[in-house]
């Protein structure tokens, strides 16, 4: 089954919008962002301490989120969220990976990142990487972030972009979503890129 | 069971229900100033947690509330997750930014509710021990009125 092209009904709109893929369609429940952006590529720290690059995720969909564990509300409600949609998603929750990215390398050793995400669920994998890693990966999806000023216990906020990507399983950006998105329309979304 | 929850389980035996829900006047047919929908968002390790509650205050002057204390917490803040758009200078930025912010007390007004939800103001604690989902835990809520009440918070899963 293929969702892709809807071809003679946009053909038009395509050539306007200048885009590759079908952005006119109504078939997209969350934001179409097909060739606006670059195709998934990073290099990172994996929950086991070792290098993962984007390709080792090739044939899975991919969801990509930055936060850091420190973050007791965002970023839990934002991954509980996805949990949500996953579990409504049956055996095609299997073929998806939510990539969530540690901006605070300095506190999320690979060990507590693994704890963090195995809590959400089996799909969650975390990682991280040196602020130069990171820096690339965030100037590449145009997502910032920074982090606030140390209090008397020495403990700093991380201000981080809330933006989710999803790639295809070939790596292809494809859609933005975030956290005020209904899960159903997450879900939906997400099977259809399962299904390509 | 860890001989710390032990210990809070009969604290909160001894004391009661009058410390759980301390009027802030006289008894009277309603309850003038409660709290209810108190949870935590449980997570891994020893990373801090969000606490959860809604203030209703019918009383007729505004309630501040300056201070929370627990003995299953080292230190309890008062947050607010708040969310930037449009930032200046980041207009090439993809979706928003969240961030934190750190509040010194927080206000019920007069006859009206505080609510401590998710994505919004919570209570940002710091554990001193081991908490697990399912467990209760204690929260003393000072205001700066001197009222303090003490309230029961029950630990969910990460999910909430
Ligand atoms: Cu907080």
């Amino acid at each position: 089954m293929t969702f892709r092209c809807c071809a003679s009904l946009v053909a038009a709109s395509l050539l306007l919008a200048g885009l590759a893929a079908c952005s006119g369609s109504a078939q997209w429940r969350t934001t179409d962002i097909t060739g606006v952006m670059p195709d998934l590529a990073f290099t990172l720290t994996s929950e086991t301490g070792a290098t993962v690059h984007a390709d080792d995720f090739r044939g899975k969909v991919k969801v990509l989120f930055f936060g850091y564990t420190h973050c007791p509300d965002i970023c839990p409600i934002t991954l509980g969220h996805l949990a949500a949609a996953l579990r409504t998603m049956g055996a095609d929750a299997k073929q998806v990976r939510v990539l969530f990215v540690s901006v605070d390398p300095k506190r999320d050793t690979p060990a507590l990142l693994e704890k963090y995400t195995d809590a959400f669920g089996p799909q969650f994998v975390g990682l991280t990487g040196t602020q130069e890693q990171l820096r690339e990966l965030t100037k590449r999806y145009r997502v910032a972030y920074s982090y606030g000023p140390p209090d008397e216990n020495g403990n700093y906020l991380v201000n981080h972009g809330s933006a989710i990507f999803v790639f295809d399983r070939q790596g292809h950006v494809r859609l933005l979503m975030n956290r005020s998105d209904p899960t159903k329309a997450i879900a939906h979304d997400l099977e259809l890129l399962v299904n390509e | 069971m860890p001989v710390f929850r032990h210990l809070l389980f009969k604290s909160l035996l001894l004391a009661g229900v009058a410390l759980m829900f301390v009027p802030a006047v006289a008894a009277t047919d309603t309850v003038p100033f409660s709290v209810s929908h108190a949870w935590i968002r449980w997570l891994p390790g020893n990373l801090p947690l969000a606490g959860y509650a809604t203030l209703e205050n019918d009383t007729s002057e505004a309630r501040i509330l300056v201070a929370a204390s627990s003995p299953a917490f080292k230190r309890i803040e008062f947050h607010r997750s708040m969310e930037m758009h449009g930032m200046k200078g980041m207009d090439h930025m993809m979706g928003g930014m969240s961030h934190m912010k750190h509040l010194k007390s927080v206000t019920v007004p007069a006859h009206g509710t505080f609510r401590f939800g998710p994505g919004a103001y919570h209570l940002m604690m710091w554990r001193s021990g081991d908490i697990e989902v399912g467990d209760h835990v204690p929260v003393t809520f000072r205001f700066s009125n001197g009222m303090t009440m003490t309230v029961e918070f029950a630990v969910r899963g990460p999910a909430g």
